[in-house]
């Protein structure tokens, strides 16, 4: 791949990036707002998602058994990953552990029963952006690097 | 002083009463959210009749009815959710219905006429399902032709039993001819 398409490619990650930050901040935003942290709201979305689930699914299982009980501390757990992992990736800071965070959200979604073929460019992004040091290309990663070589939140 | 805390705990008690009567109203509405979302892999069933739908396990087997399948958005429908979810968290530009894959089921007097595959459009501000001949009223249940003209109402079905009496009136390799 020669250096023009690299470039190309490279700015193209950043600004999927951004948009994902983006996307992810308004997203925990919105948690905050409909007080995820502080309500019995999500066990609320997690009962009404129990309804249209196939009973022998395995998303059934993780509900019941995990998500359910413990849906306070999870609420807590998306709303702030979403934060933190939207202002990594909006401005490039710990970019890769951003990226990571967001997968594991991701992730949890999907085997919880909220799949759907939305989640795919989701998941390939966050894979990219967790593989390649954007943080490094455009971000304060970059400038963090240099005072913490040996930090790998900065890589 | 006390009296403008009495006026505010009101004003107060008033709009959170408001905001609760909003989202018990938009929860009720299937296959949508109570925070405004469309519900992408949710599946439901519906039965319409010209009278109104008994609760008892017979009816199916023996009444005239159409019993509608309303299944999950398509693959490329639920990436536009993308979208969805990102505009919504504008003013005004809240995306207001998709249309999704539904089956019909026509009955007549119990037996299974006809199987017609079409698309749903569903909204919400009016809350309406509309397909190709007809109309519900997502509220009122009501069921009428494109022309308003009633023909009965709607009831929503267990999805898990009715799916499973779909397939055992049908199996899935004739539904997919």
């Amino acid at each position: 791949m020669n250096r023009v398409s690299q470039i190309i490619l490279g700015s193209m990650l950043v600004i999927f990036r951004v948009l994902f930050g983006l996307f992810w901040l308004l997203a925990g935003i919105n948690k905050i707002n409909d007080e995820w942290m502080t309500s019995p709201i999500l066990e609320n979305i997690f009962l009404q998602r129990l309804t249209e689930l196939p009973p022998d699914s395995f998303a059934v299982f993780y509900l019941t058994k995990f998500a359910i009980p413990f849906y306070q501390p999870i609420g807590w757990f998306i709303t702030i990953g979403e934060i933190y992992s939207a202002v990594g990736l909006l401005i490039g800071l710990t970019t890769r552990s951003s990226a990571l965070i967001s997968f594991f959200i991701l992730f949890n979604f999907a085997i919880g029963g909220y799949y759907d073929a939305s989640l795919l460019p989701f998941f390939i992004l966050v894979l990219l952006f967790f593989k390649y040091p954007t943080g490094q290309w455009f971000g304060l990663d970059a400038l963090l690097n240099k005072y913490f070589p040996e930090n790998r939140l900065f890589r | 002083m006390i009296k403008k805390y009495f006026v505010l705990i009101f004003f107060a008690f008033a709009f959170n009463i408001q905001a609760q009567e909003v989202k018990i109203k938009k929860d009720e509405l299937l296959l949508y959210s109570q925070f405004g979302e469309f519900c992408t892999m949710c599946e439901a069933t519906l039965v319409c009749t010209d009278e109104l739908v008994g609760a008892d396990d017979s009816f199916l087997d023996n009444e005239s009815y159409v019993l509608i399948h309303l299944e999950t958005r398509t693959f490329w429908s639920q990436i536009s959710t993308i979208w969805e979810f990102f505009i919504r968290n504008f003013d005004g530009y809240e995306v207001k219905g998709h249309s999704r894959p539904a089956i019909l089921y026509y009955s007549q007097d119990g037996k299974w006429s006809d199987i017609e595959i079409t698309n749903a459009r569903i909204s919400v501000d009016p809350n309406l399902i509309k397909m190709k001949q007809f109309v519900i009223d997502r509220v009122s249940r009501e069921w009428s032709t494109q022309e308003n003209q009633s023909l009965g109402s709607c009831k929503r079905l267990p999805l898990w039993k009715t799916l499973e009496y779909i397939d055992q009136r049908i199996p899935k390799s004739k539904k997919n001819e």
